[in-house]
């Protein structure tokens, strides 16, 4: 199935990027992490299927992120207004070219994990950690129940 | 190898040696590669670099296989972990017997 | 059934609709063949064989289970599964899941008819991110003024503290856009489930159960909000979708 647009009464350009299905980032979200889990299951060999368990992992901001945005500032002309089009030069190290792209700005980081920087929050062998990502299942904390009379705990409710 | 020939010039050598740091940062190199996180979130900026325009299908199609494959392997290595940690010896526990 | 590992058969389910005649659904399983419906007590679940050896979540399987999915949607309400779902066999489908946890199912399915899942997300126009950044806070343009046009080397670490603060300062700005923007759409749907920031660009990341009624409003609350910001965010919305983020089981382990 091919991106579809949505139905779209009214005409005119559209300020905002449609489509009626999800691309490879939300289907890692919505089937890997969301949907309904039984503890029930066969002893299959699934490769690449996780145990399901509570897991929280980090969402690091790493060094390369901080380096990225200082170039970003940098890059600004603050004498005259830049009209905004297209990516900064930077986006391109972030994305195309494969493992080794990846692998430097890894490496970059180790070496400042490992050796510490001169920020006063210099770590033990991790990079600052910034976030905290509660990646929640059926099993974990955060109960994902619709609740259609009054409040549901882990989200706020509209007024329906 | 800028990193590698900078290592002798450090003014505190680590402890170890130079094997050991090689080790960590390879290692270090090797999660954050096999990160799920990562991996999930460079396809997001594949999705973003194609919706602006920066790259074409078969560039994208490319590129995210590539990403597949990292996927499997990331996750394939969690459950070991998980199952080593967990002192399992299959993925998942015993059928439960339903009441 | 057999404890060889052969050509057993496995159930491998992707959701849980009303009881029906058929499953209706043209796409093919993870594993090819046919998806079907076993029903039991006026629930049915969506299956399709898989063989007893392995099973890959590649990107082919991944992306299967989300379009089936996608296509039950379109004969009613579904409760979407999570990927990787197998069971032994058609009776282990009705009993272990049907019957067990009939109540719960059934009462989602109640909740969940005639609404879908929209996603909403938002991400800067880079450029103009930045400026807002350096213009409104000194110390940042302070620090990017000592830093600018010198060599890499000498400012790695001022560099580092400078891409930190504006990264705090990103963060805060992200706080207060997600925090205007759902502001504006909440009130449109029964539900919300904010996502994770997971992109250094994204100014808003959530997920809305919205009755079908009112996906016309909804659109329309979008598309203010993309003309509105056009000149700093760029809005993706996606969806109709199945209910994957507002559908839950309790396991036997949290009672």
């Amino acid at each position: 199935m091919s991106t579809q647009s949505m139905q779209r009464r009214g005409g005119g350009g559209s300020y905002v990027q449609r489509s009626g299905s999800s691309g490879l980032y939300d289907v890692l979200d919505l089937i890997l992490d969301k949907g309904l889990v039984i503890d029930i299951f066969v002893r299959v060999s699934l490769v690449g299927i996780e145990i399901l368990t509570i897991d929280a992992r980090i969402v690091i901001a790493s060094v390369d992120t901080y380096l990225r945005f200082a170039e970003a500032v940098n890059r600004l002309d603050l004498e005259a207004k830049d009209d905004s089009k297209g990516l900064p030069q930077l986006m391109e190290d972030m994305t195309s070219g494969g493992a080794s792209n990846k692998t430097k700005g890894a490496i970059e980081g180790a070496k400042d994990a490992l050796f510490g920087s001169e920020d006063e929050e210099s770590e033990e062998q991790e990079p600052q950690p910034t976030q905290k990502r509660r990646r929640s299942s059926s099993k974990g904390q955060t109960k994902r129940r619709v609740s259609s009379r009054g409040g549901s705990s882990s989200r706020s409710s509209g007024d329906s | 190898m800028g990193l590698f020939s900078g290592l002798a010039t450090l003014p505190l050598a680590p402890v170890r040696g130079a094997a050991w740091v090689t080790k960590q940062v390879a290692d270090e190199a090797d999660r954050q590669l096999y990160d799920e996180d990562q991996i999930r979130r460079e396809m997001l900026q594949l999705e973003i670099d194609y919706d602006e325009g920066k790259i074409n299908d078969e560039e994208r199609a490319r590129e995210e296989d590539a990403l597949f494959e990292r996927l499997e392997v990331a996750r394939e290595r969690r459950r070991e972990e998980r199952m080593e940690a967990e002192g399992l010896e299959e993925p998942f526990p015993e059928v439960e017997e339903p009441r | 059934m057999t404890s060889s590992e052969e050509q057993a058969n496995l159930k491998y389910v992707y959701g849980v609709v009303r009881a029906r005649d058929d499953a209706g659904v043209r796409a093919e399983g993870v594993a090819g063949g046919p998806v079907n419906l076993v029903s039991e007590n006026g629930l049915g679940a969506l299956t399709s064989d898989v063989p007893g050896t392995e099973l890959r979540s590649g990107r082919d399987e991944l992306t299967t289970h989300a379009r089936i999915l996608e296509e039950a949607l379109e004969g009613g309400v579904v409760l979407p599964m999570r990927f990787g779902i197998v069971m032994e066999d058609e009776e282990s489908v009705r009993r272990d899941l049907l019957t067990r946890h009939h109540d719960e199912l059934a009462a989602q399915i109640e909740e969940l008819d005639g609404k879908v899942e929209l996603n909403v997300k938002g991400f800067y126009e880079e450029d103009v991110l930045m400026r807002e950044v350096v213009e409104s806070d000194p110390e940042i343009a302070r620090l990017r003024e000592s830093v600018h046009g010198q060599p890499e080397d000498a400012t790695y670490y001022e560099r580092i503290r400078l891409g930190e603060m504006v990264a705090e300062a990103v963060e805060a700005r992200r706080e207060q856009d997600s925090e205007g923007i759902l502001a504006r759409l909440s009130p449109l749907a029964i539900a919300v489930d904010r996502g994770d920031p997971v992109h250094e660009r994204m100014a808003v990341n959530a997920s809305f159960l919205v009755e079908r009624a009112r996906l016309d409003d909804f659109d329309d609350a979008v598309d203010d909000l993309g003309r509105e910001q056009a000149d700093r965010i760029r809005f993706k919305y996606t969806g109709p979708l199945p209910p994957h983020s507002f559908v839950d089981l309790p396991s036997v382990e949290e009672q």
